[in-house]
């Protein structure tokens, strides 16, 4: 058992070396599209970096009318804080929020005057909603649009972080679909090549292949070196693809902080964290890729 | 050893190579097939290496009915015959030594019993000093002893030679025929398929003519008489 299969991996490496140029050929068209499902593992990556870093700063602020006490107030945070979608709500009672407002302009003379002018606080209170996923703000939104809230609230902002984010979402969907088709052609025409590569192994290994027949080889023994042969395609491809992915990684990070000011995208630690599920299963889709196209090669123009 | 009851080949859509062939070969019997070209010689032997089906009949080698032999047992008997073609069928790339050592290899044979066995079988065909030599640096002749060695390399009960003289020169014919006589006197059946007279002749063994696909003459000690 052992025997053979060495003997079959030897056969294997022979017939590689044998078509060198082509084997080259091969592992090149599978380098191709190995890369782009990279370049889809790190776009998807920076996209949840994105989303996970404006979500954090993302919140929806809600400013009560002057009048609206603070029991009121917290009476509609408790209301909110009960829905499934909210994380944590943060409440400024009314003399918060001018404690606040004359900290942030304790340099201005002028505006703290005229608010000494006023005989009573003229701030409302305020919330500071968070919801669970950045998909949940809409769902806020509408409660509090509720006319029994309706009534309390001056004012609440949220519009222009949806709109950021739903571009940020279409722009990385786009990309996405895109670099799928890219990844889908590149995998088709692998296929091909893996085919046509096979079928001229088994053509210039013709004499070989009819003396092993006429010798009493079992067909696996025949059939084997050329699957061996499909996994060291994928293996080496496999390898050439790390061998791009990781300094194109190094290069690329410095330029990633300075894009994202502000939010974290380290997409080197994420290919080093996920490394055994990114690569393992795509060696693993590279490798049944392969063995399928050769499989079919073999049933095809190998007779044994 | 060799059994053919009422064999029929017929080639699609109705060529028939073989027509109702009956013929037996005792076992340590040398026995010539001849017959001009389209008699049904080689038919004859892709039957018995399981390379086509017989129509009808039965055929038996060694008691085993391979008539309907299943894909998983033609590597077994095939083990069990040595095959010797016209065209060598050496690999170039290989030595003397390593085209026999291919056949044990492909048949999972262990390095030790490789060791043991190729010069063993090297030596029977009178090759044990070109070992190293790959098959350009060898004659015709030469060449064809290592086909024979490479068929010996299972140790097989039956060595079947389609036309292994057929591209020699008549010292060459000579020289593999003898080596193929000194291998019969160890005990294995050998099956020349030939068109050569003067090799029939010289042997003085059986027999058998073939003529569109039936035996003609079987002589116990024959002559080429087409």
């Amino acid at each position: 058992m052992f025997i053979s299969l060495g003997r079959a991996f030897k056969f294997a490496l022979q017939q590689f070396r044998r078509n060198l140029w082509l084997s080259i050929a091969t592992i090149t068209l599978l380098v191709l599209p190995l890369v782009s499902v990279n370049i889809l593992v790190g776009l998807g990556a920076i996209e949840r970096a994105i989303t996970d870093g404006i979500q954090d700063k993302v919140d929806v602020s809600v400013y009560f009318k002057a009048g609206v006490t603070d029991e009121q107030a917290q009476a509609v945070r408790d209301a909110v804080l009960k829905l499934p979608a909210v994380k944590n709500v943060d409440f400024v009672s009314r003399d918060g929020a001018l404690a606040r407002f004359k900290e942030r302009h304790a340099s201005d003379p002028v505006i703290l005057e005229s608010l000494n002018e006023l005989s009573e606080n003229p701030f409302g209170a305020t919330l500071a909603i968070k919801a669970q996923k950045i998909s949940d703000y809409p769902v806020i939104m509408k409660v509090l649009e509720d006319p029994a809230y309706g009534e309390l609230i001056e004012e609440k902002n949220f519009d222009d972080h949806r709109v950021t984010i739903s571009r940020i979402e279409l722009i990385m969907k786009n990309v996405r679909s895109f670099g799928v088709g890219v990844a889908i052609v590149f995998g088709v025409i692998a296929i091909l090549i893996v085919i046509n590569s096979i079928r001229v192994s088994i053509y210039t290994h013709r004499d070989e292949i009819g003396i092993m027949r006429m010798v009493g080889a079992g067909s696996w023994f025949v059939r084997g070196p050329f699957l061996i042969e499909a996994i060291l395609f994928s293996l080496v491809a496999m390898t050439i693809t790390l061998l791009i992915v990781y300094p194109s990684l190094n290069f690329i990070q410095p330029y990633l902080n300075n894009l994202f000011d502000g939010i974290n995208v380290d997409l080197l630690r994420y290919f080093n964290s996920n490394f055994v599920v990114i690569f393992g299963g795509e060696f693993l889709g590279v490798a049944l890729l392969t063995v399928l196209s050769t499989s079919l090669a073999i049933r095809r123009y190998l007779k044994v | 050893m060799i059994s053919l009851k009422n064999v029929t080949k017929i080639y699609p859509p109705n060529t028939v190579a073989l027509k109702e062939l009956t013929l037996s070969i005792k076992p340590g019997e040398f026995v010539s097939i001849v017959g001009q070209s389209g008699t049904g010689k080689s038919t004859l032997v892709k039957l018995l290496i399981a390379e086509e089906r017989a129509t009808r009949g039965s055929l038996e080698i060694g008691g085993w009915n391979i008539t309907h032999l299943s894909a998983r047992e033609v590597p077994i008997l095939r083990r069990q015959i040595g095959v010797v073609f016209q065209d060598f069928k050496l690999l170039p790339q290989l030595t003397a030594y390593e085209n026999v050592a291919f056949a044990l290899e492909v048949a999972g044979a262990t390095s030790e019993r490789i060791r043991q066995i190729v010069p063993q079988v090297l030596q029977i065909v009178g090759l044990d000093k070109q070992v190293s030599r790959y098959p350009r640096q060898l004659s015709g002749g030469e060449q064809q002893r290592v086909v024979i060695a490479r068929a010996l390399a299972h140790r097989p009960k039956i060595i079947i030679a389609d036309e292994p003289t057929g591209n020699l020169d008549t010292l060459n014919s000579r020289e593999i025929v003898d080596v193929l006589k000194k291998i019969n006197s160890f005990g294995t059946t050998i099956l020349l398929v030939t068109h050569n007279r003067d090799i029939v002749n010289l042997l003085r063994r059986r027999v058998i003519a073939l003529e569109d696909g039936q035996v003609i003459s079987d002589h116990e000690v024959g002559k080429y008489v087409l």
